[in-house]
């Protein structure tokens, strides 16, 4: 009985397919960017984006291929700042979240270039794999831009700019900070991020630029793989391999590693012999954590500001103009526990 | 039109109407599914996967499967652009695929005459692949550009004829060969029975542990031109393609398509229709503009709901046989 | 001659133990500070989730299926004992945290065991089902304790003497959980349903329901290791086990469980994890990239199944 149900079904839905593919052959550009402005709304609804299209009909459609949107607090305040900004300033943005693989993300991107987007910013998962999708984009005719993280150089060639940090900056003045504080001969280790990341790969860079000439030595360094608990088991480890004075401070990729090695740092009771310094951090709640000296030094990296700066830069390129720099790196003011409360980090994000 | 056969044919093969009623949900409800841009589109983007997919089907069939697969491909697309500079882009390739079917033997030499558990020893040789493929890469990524053979062969990734790529010509001409092999060879046939009954085909004179070592070196093989065109495609080779899960994909493709898990089961179109599934289920969450955890649950589920979808139609399909 | 071949023959049985063993000697002949009590208690510090997990896998894998979402579970888990800590207590967080556990176990329980779905595929999918449920939970943020030294930590960070709780629990767990298989009705009844799930039927074992419970075990233990993880740093971010299941999987099948069902045991499962944990550590300790690690992981498993298959095999004949 059910199998003929099914059948009949197949049958009926093959026919009005045949029929709806006769009839509705529009093409699949413009019409799909009608339910475009982007995802759910932060307040944790699971309404379909249908519902949320209040900036419907704007002028300008920017497609953007984000990175892991909702997997972690900074990418996750990202996306919800450039979705806002977005409606705010009237324009049909669609966002896509290739979830950290980057041949999805090159398939994302010739999406967003079959919808015909005005302009397109891409967070490359990759910096060498986004050289294809940026050669891609640019041969169509569309202005493209990188936000957050860049191509490589070979690819520069064919986007307009980018704006965001600057991840080898920002390795560099914490590594500065660090320098300053513990003097140019101490032992360190280092919990680098996830493995093969280019922002992990461009903080370290920066950070070695930084020590080099100086007699301060990198002793090891491991993957705490964005993981806390990872990053926690990574020092415990540390610890266990240098004793009391063999190391001076720890380096890590982000806040979230830091927090991880605190954990451990503080359980085996070394908190006044190994010193946290994270090379740059994205949650507004670490600057407590410096203020209370449980990290020395870090570069206050605001998601709000990257997001805003990204989203002006594209309407500005889907506007024809060109940008005035190439260039365009965010603030990323380095927090020490000397400077914390008088810095200003703009609103909370 | 004899109906019955028809629905007999429909319920044995139960990817088929799965697939109508995706297809014609989608082309209704979601603008801009049903243009051939798109369509061709997503043909496109799953093609490499799908070349993964016909060689996981041989191992599926004969009752295994390979769990390499995720870290197999970066260590071919490795090979594959790193040597570009020092040997040329052919010998390169070539290198990778070699790889590849050396993983294949490997896992081959394994699980069929070690008789080592086929979960144990994939799992294995993911690790091991992976470390060899973060050695090689030494972290970065490797763009194959120091020749022109490097920049032809970044060309023929994205270059197409007409709205199909030259990728999925390649996956078009593998299916029809692998169709071929399944059905018409003695291979194909041993195939079928060391999964359906080891011991039977055994007992029957077949010799199964060689059956079993050339399936897995065609998985190895086809998983290293699977890398190998991943790399085409993007242009570089990174140490994280594939990871975490791509041989969980692949498999649930090949599985979601009809071929059974336990093997004896199955056939590459199947395999096709299973693969082209979840790329069409992807572009349309793509389409929707849905947040990718949103995107994630339906994936999971749509996968439950086929696998129950499918184990419906079979119960029918045994009552009815049990009837008659 | 005879007891000579006993002792072998019990020797090979515990091939596996000799292989931990061996492993944790090889590190401490190389390295001065891997053989400190400190780092002895860190292991099993480090072994704790893993292990509670793996007891509850066992089960699964001895009833025939797998169970690839516990990762996912764990980061549910977590994230809901954090984040319903501050608002309704701990110990109330603590039974919610049971309660979300044991229903992921029902479900998958119910869609495997009675629905008859392929155990892998299924898992899998439910795998994505619970990350994004994590995801959703958190709205992408990672939550945290209002107080890091609240008495739920003491779960992961305390110590009674030198042995940690979390030591503690899991030993108290793992014997529970090993005798549970070997001496109750329900042990042997999961035992039969993964050798043979036909011949069951026809003594009248309810094979679904054991299957369920399977599942359900499975559930509640991931709920507890997730207690034990999250209480070390009082924290939790929502993809905090990703790819746990492999690493719990991998422990089960170095204890000698068989892939296809019908035997297994808690304990050798246990000693599996801690191969696993030892490695993990003794690789950071001597200064392994972590490139190498996996490749020597790779190796080592695949040792020492070898070797536990010639030993069952000779057994056999």
């Amino acid at each position: 009985m059910k199998k003929k149900l099914l059948a009949m079904i197949s049958l009926t839905l093959t026919a009005s397919m045949l029929m709806t593919g006769c009839i509705g052959n529009g093409g699949n550009s413009s019409s799909s960017t009608d339910n475009a402005a982007a995802g759910d709304s932060a307040a944790g609804t699971d309404d379909d984006t249908a519902d949320d299209s209040a900036g419907g009909s704007g002028d300008h459609l920017i497609g953007m291929v984000v990175n892991n949107g909702g997997q972690d607090p900074y990418q996750t305040a990202y996306y919800n700042t450039i979705k806002d900004k977005a409606k705010e300033m009237n324009i049909n943005l669609q966002l896509l979240d290739p979830v950290g693989d980057a041949t999805t993300q090159a398939n994302q991107v010739q999406d967003l270039i079959n919808m015909k987007c005005d302009a397109i910013i891409i967070w490359p998962v990759n910096s060498e794999t986004a050289v294809a999708s940026a050669r891609a984009v640019q041969k169509a005719g569309i202005p493209c831009m990188t936000a957050n993280t860049n191509v490589s150089a070979d690819g520069e060639e064919f986007i307009k700019c980018y704006v965001g940090p600057s991840n080898v900056e920002e390795g560099k003045q914490t590594a500065e900070a660090m320098i300053e504080a513990m003097g140019e001969d101490a032992k360190i280790v280092e919990i680098a991020g996830p493995a093969g990341y280019s922002t992990s790969l461009e903080r370290s860079q920066g950070m070695k630029e930084a020590i080099e000439g100086t007699k301060i030595e990198v002793l090891d360094s491991q993957t705490g793989e964005g993981n806390r608990e990872k990053c926690q088991q990574v020092m415990e480890n540390y610890l266990v391999k240098y004793g009391k004075g063999e190391i001076d401070a720890v380096y890590t990729f982000d806040d979230n590693a830091a927090y991880g090695a605190w954990n451990a740092i503080e359980a085996a009771g070394r908190q006044d012999d190994v010193k946290i310094f994270a090379a740059a951090s994205g949650s507004y709640g670490t600057i407590n954590y410096v203020k209370d000296g449980k990290i020395q030094a870090t570069a206050m990296q605001s998601p709000h500001f990257d997001a805003e700066s990204a989203l002006e830069m594209a309407v500005k390129l889907a506007d024809g103009k060109e940008p005035e720099e190439f260039y365009n790196y965010i603030d990323t003011p380095v927090a020490t526990p000397d400077n914390a409360d008088s810095l200003d980090l703009g609103e909370e994000w | 039109m004899d109906f019955k056969k028809i629905k007999t044919y429909l319920s044995n093969n139960t990817i088929i109407p799965i697939w109508i009623v995706f297809f014609v949900l989608a082309s209704i409800i979601v603008n801009g599914f049903l243009g051939v841009n798109n369509l061709f589109n997503v043909f496109n983007q799953n093609a490499m996967k799908g070349i993964m997919a016909i060689g996981m089907t041989f191992v599926i069939i004969n009752g295994y499967f390979d769990m390499s697969l995720c870290t197999a491909v970066s260590l071919t697309a490795a090979l594959a652009c790193g040597l570009e500079g020092s040997i040329g882009i052919v010998p390169a390739i070539i290198a990778a695929l070699l790889a590849g079917t050396l993983v294949g033997c490997i896992n081959g030499v394994l699980v069929a005459y070690a008789k080592i558990n086929a979960f144990v020893v994939t799992l294995a040789m993911m690790l091991g692949c992976r470390g060899a493929a973060y050695l090689y890469h030494k972290e970065q990524s490797i763009i194959p550009n120091k020749t022109d053979g490097g920049w032809a062969f970044i060309d023929f990734g994205a270059g197409k004829i007409g709205l199909l790529s030259y990728i999925s010509i390649i996956f078009i001409i593998l299916l029809l060969i692998a169709h071929y092999i399944l059905k018409y060879t003695t291979h194909g046939r041993n195939t079928y029975a060391v999964g359906g009954s080891e011991n039977s085909a055994f007992n029957a004179g077949i010799n199964t542990q060689r059956v079993t070592f050339i399936n897995f070196v065609i998985c190895g093989f086809l998983g290293g031109l699977g890398g190998v065109l991943y790399a085409s495609f993007a242009g570089a080779s990174t140490p994280t393609l594939g990871w975490p899960d791509m041989h969980m994909l692949v498999i649930a493709g090949v599985v979601l398509g009809g071929s059974k898990l336990t093997g004896g089961v199955g056939n590459i179109w199947y395999t096709l229709g299973g693969v082209m599934l979840l790329g069409v289920i992807d572009n349309i969450m793509n389409l929707l503009n849905v947040q990718t955890y949103i995107c994630t649950m339906v994936t999971g589920m749509i996968m439950i709901g086929v696998l129950y979808l499918d184990k419906v139609m079979m119960n029918k399909r045994t009552e009815k046989a049990n009837l008659e | 001659m005879q007891s000579q071949n006993n002792f072998t023959a019990a020797l090979k049985k515990q091939g596996i133990v000799l292989a931990m063993i061996l492993v944790y000697l090889v590190f401490v002949v190389i390295s001065a500070q891997f053989r400190t009590f400190n780092n002895f208690i860190l292991i099993l510090r480090q072994a704790a989730t893993l292990a509670i997990m793996g007891a509850g896998m066992t089960y699964v894998i001895i009833g025939g299926n797998f169970d690839l979402s516990v990762g996912s579970l764990l980061s549910l888990c977590s994230v809901v004992c954090i984040s319903l800590h501050d608002s309704i207590g701990p110990v109330p967080a603590m039974i919610a945290t049971i309660l979300v556990g044991c229903a992921s176990g029902i479900l998958s329980g119910y869609l495997v065991g009675y629905l008859k779905l392929n155990s892998m595929i299924v898992t899998l999918g439910m795998m994505n089902v619970l990350q994004a449920a994590a995801l959703m939970w958190t709205n992408g943020k990672f939550v945290e304790l209002r107080d890091s030294n609240a008495w739920f930590t003491k779960l992961g960070k305390g110590s009674i003497g030198p042995i940690p709780v979390s030591t503690i629990i899991m030993v108290i767990f793992v014997v529970i959980m090993a005798v549970l298989l070997m001496k109750t009705v329900y042990g042997h009844q999961i035992m039969a349903v993964g050798g043979n799930d036909e011949a069951c039927r026809y003594s009248g074992i309810n094979s679904k329901m054991v299957v369920l419970k399977s599942f359900v075990i499975s559930g509640f233990c991931t709920a507890i290791g997730a207690m034990l993880l999250c209480s070390r740093g009082a924290a939790a971010q929502p993809t905090l086990g990703e790819s746990y299941e492999f690493d719990v999987i991998a422990g089960v099948i170095l204890g000698g469980a068989s892939l296809n069902g019908g035997s297994g045991n808690v304990y050798k499962t246990m000693v599996g994890i801690l191969i696993l944990t030892i490695l993990d550590n003794g690789f950071v300790i001597i200064g392994l990239p972590y490139y190498l690690q996996w490749a020597a992981q790779c190796v080592v498993i695949l040792i020492a199944v070898y070797i536990d298959i010639r030993a069952k095999r000779k057994k056999g004949a």
